[in-house]
């Protein structure tokens, strides 16, 4: 069997703590070798010698939150392109939402998302499963039967839970089978109607406004019913300070509340909205510059565990029209590694931490043995030149969707080599597909 | 006129809005003007889009085309097909295929006519979007307020009622303040926007407090429904703590004009005894000087 030898690699595996020059070794699906002594080793046919010079290697990046729009909304998104998107971007296995149509809330979904995966898919795709039947925040969805189909985690997508009797039992029947329940904290009733942060922007826009409370106040209840029953949640797309508080306070306590962000909360702030630009709507709202700061802060602290791409792709016809009936949401594949590594480099983070945000905490919550570089453990490899400046622009979108709010935003890094189960999907530029 | 579109009065410099309300008071007082600007203007057309119910500003703006010799012509919009908004670039771009010269619309969602500003090859006039704004309202108040006061800068202006969904509220404030007059809004707290005191106005949730040393009081259109307990418990409560009656009146100075854009809901925003009264109130007036206002504002954007 033919090996691929990485040579020269800058190795990042914070599962191992490694962060070194070295070599790894792929062999059919798995990681057979990793060292960071010389070691010399036979040029000869069979084996495929990469040098990765001045590269990094870290394990593939695992998109925790993303919509592949898949089955129902195919106009916007299939998993033919999310995946050639991703593998572009260095992301090796997406998680992805279940407010499809139709919604992912039964065994055959799941499986259906499965099968299809296996043929369209070059990256691995899990999905998740809602904790509600249609979304509809009433009746449990089978929690059992569904995670054993292979849903790794149970959320209502873009909506919360918004009884506190029913999220409490979802948390409470959740710990029979260990299940992590992501939470989109925005407090329904608040948010209703809104389209952006409502303060003097969203004045002058003529836009009703969903006060930044709305996410505090759904964290707070969430982490109260966490505490009742032991449970376990993750809070997806942080964008305040004040929930940022309430989350690092239960985190000391003790419970099992994480959180995640996307790059657009600590890139973009609702200035970006300018008028009324419908690319710079999103779920929950731009934030203003205050709260942008106090994310990025936040992912210095690692109050943040993790940062999503959060990839809602949207068709022309549903950006197209007044702000306020205009669907939420911004393609993000391409903008996850070049916007953090941008925060990486301006906090002065280290590499580490950007292996951690983006592959190693994700894989830890969702218990993917993905996420590192184990002797043994499949081969999903990103490898990437960290220092390569990079401008975004709606031009390389690689999505079946544009609708992308970074126009000459700069960031770094520009992936080399994406690799799937020992196999190489996406290298220097081009997919082999 | 700088730009090709009324779109906001926060487009226009303050040289701008003077030279469209001094057309506007020509057109008012000197026929001969009104001729010569007739020749140039004869011929072209002129589209009202209205996507919402609408009376005196469709007309108003009908009848400022028609007396400066434009074809202009009222497109109804039948409500129940843009609800959703699906239709709105085709319908403006099937007008744009018809080459108007300006079209001229009006939208319940804010941002409409700014987005079909940018699609169409037209010049653009918002008649009123969502709680965004309604600058010729704003124009039409401002020429009022010189007609009868001599000049705006310094007085003192009360906007009263409904500012949280008012786009009437939000253009006057920018025209306002463009002018150096001093803005206060008065209202109760759930219908105060976020954010509002940063704007460069005055916050008062009394309205004897608000109305104390006033010179111009404009009062705000409330609708019906957000007096059911959503907003504000009742009608009978808004109408007594916040409805503008003649003891409120009084708190204000002496000569204090009364304005309202109208159509006015009499017992509830204010009293039949005041918005009936001559010597103080000045809507019919506003009515009146609207046609001027939006002739002057067509007769630049054509020119």
């Amino acid at each position: 069997m033919t090996k691929i030898i990485f040579t020269n690699a800058h190795i990042v595996d914070p599962s191992q703590n490694i962060n070194k020059i070295g070599t790894v070794t792929v062999e059919n699906k798995n990681i057979i070798e990793i060292s960071t002594e010389k070691i010399s080793f036979k040029k000869n046919e069979k084996n495929k010698i990469i040098d990765c010079k001045k590269l990094i290697l870290s394990p593939g990046f695992i998109d925790l939150k993303c919509h592949l729009r898949v089955p129902g909304d195919e106009h916007k998104e299939n998993l033919s392109y999310a995946s050639k998107a991703a593998a572009s971007s260095g992301i090796t296995s997406l998680i992805c939402m279940p407010n499809t149509n139709p919604i992912i809330d039964n065994v055959s979904i799941v499986e259906l998302l499965q099968r299809k995966a296996r043929k369209e898919s070059d990256v691995k795709i899990y999905s998740t499963a809602s904790i509600t039947k249609k979304l509809q925040g009433k009746e449990l969805s089978e929690f059992g039967l569904l995670s054993e189909a292979g849903a790794l985690a149970f959320t209502d997508a873009i909506t919360s839970v918004h009884s506190s009797a029913v999220m409490y039992k979802a948390l409470k029947y959740a710990s029979a089978f260990d299940i992590l329940l992501m939470q989109h904290p925005e407090e329904k009733e608040l948010s209703d109607g809104g389209s952006m942060t409502s303060g003097k922007l969203s004045t002058e826009l003529g836009i009703k406004g969903i006060p930044i409370e709305a996410e505090v106040i759904q964290v707070e209840r969430d982490i109260r019913l966490a505490e009742m029953t032991n449970g376990k949640i993750h809070f997806l797309n942080i964008s305040t300070g004040l929930a940022l508080e309430a989350i690092k306070n239960a985190k000391k306590k003790g419970l099992k509340i994480s959180c995640s962000t996307s790059p657009h909360y600590f890139s973009l702030n609702e200035k970006d909205i300018k008028k009324w630009r419908t690319f710079a709507k999103l779920s929950p709202p731009l934030r203003d510059e205050e709260n942008m700061k106090l994310v990025k802060e936040a992912i210095a602290d690692d109050i943040i565990s993790c940062i999503t791409s959060d990839h809602s792709p949207h068709d022309t016809d549903s950006k197209r029209l007044p702000f306020e009936i205009a669907s939420a949401g911004s393609i993000g594949f391409e903008s996850l590694l070049p916007l953090t590594l941008k925060i990486v480099k301006e906090k002065k983070l280290g590499i580490t931490k950007l292996v951690n945000l983006l592959s190693t905490k994700p894989a830890e919550l969702l218990k993917l043995n993905s996420g590192s570089l184990k002797k043994g453990n499949n081969a999903d490899i990103v490898i990437f030149d960290p220092n390569k400046k990079i401008t975004l622009s709606p031009k390389n979108i690689k999505s079946k969707s544009n609708n992308f709010p970074y126009e000459k935003t700069k960031g770094y890094g520009e992936v080399f080599l994406t690799m799937v189960d020992g196999k190489i999907i996406f290298k220097n530029g081009k997919l082999n597909i | 006129m700088k730009t090709k579109h009324l779109l906001s009065i926060k487009d226009l410099s303050v040289n701008e809005i003077k030279n469209i309300l001094s057309d506007a008071n020509d057109f008012l007082n000197k026929k001969s003007i009104q001729n010569k600007i007739l020749k140039k203007i004869k011929g072209k057309n002129i589209i009202n889009l209205f996507f919402e119910d609408s009376t005196r500003t469709l007309t108003s703006f009908e009848l400022a085309g028609k007396k400066l010799g434009a074809s202009i012509i009222n497109m109804a919009v039948a409500t129940s097909a843009i609800k959703k908004g699906e239709s709105l670039i085709d319908t403006a771009m099937t007008l744009n295929a018809m080459n108007p010269d300006i079209l001229i619309v009006r939208h319940n969602m804010s941002g409409v006519p700014y987005l079909l500003s940018e699609k169409v090859n037209c010049s653009v006039i918002n008649a009123g979007d969502g709680s965004n704004e309604h600058p010729t309202q704003a124009l039409l108040d401002a020429l009022t307020i010189l007609r009868h006061k001599k000049k705006i800068s310094g007085l003192e202006v009360a906007i009263m009622g409904d500012v949280l969904h008012s786009r009437v509220a939000r253009s006057n404030i920018y025209l306002l303040n463009k002018l150096n007059a001093k803005v206060r809004v008065i209202c109760p707290p759930t219908l105060l926007p976020a954010g509002i005191e940063k704007m460069n106005v005055k916050v008062f949730k009394n309205i004897r407090e608000g109305l104390r040393n006033v010179d111009i009081i404009m009062v705000l259109r409330i609708q019906k429904e957000r007096m059911e307990g959503s907003f504000v418990p009742s009608e009978k409560e808004f109408f007594k703590f916040w409805g503008l009656d003649r003891e409120k009146l009084n708190k204000a100075k002496k000569n204090a004009l009364v304005m309202h854009p109208g159509p006015i809901n009499r017992g509830i925003e204010i009293d039949s005894d005041v918005a009936d009264d001559i010597g103080r109130s000045l809507i019919l007036e506003q009515v009146k000087l609207g046609v001027a206002v939006r002739m002057s504002v067509i007769n630049k954007l054509i020119n």
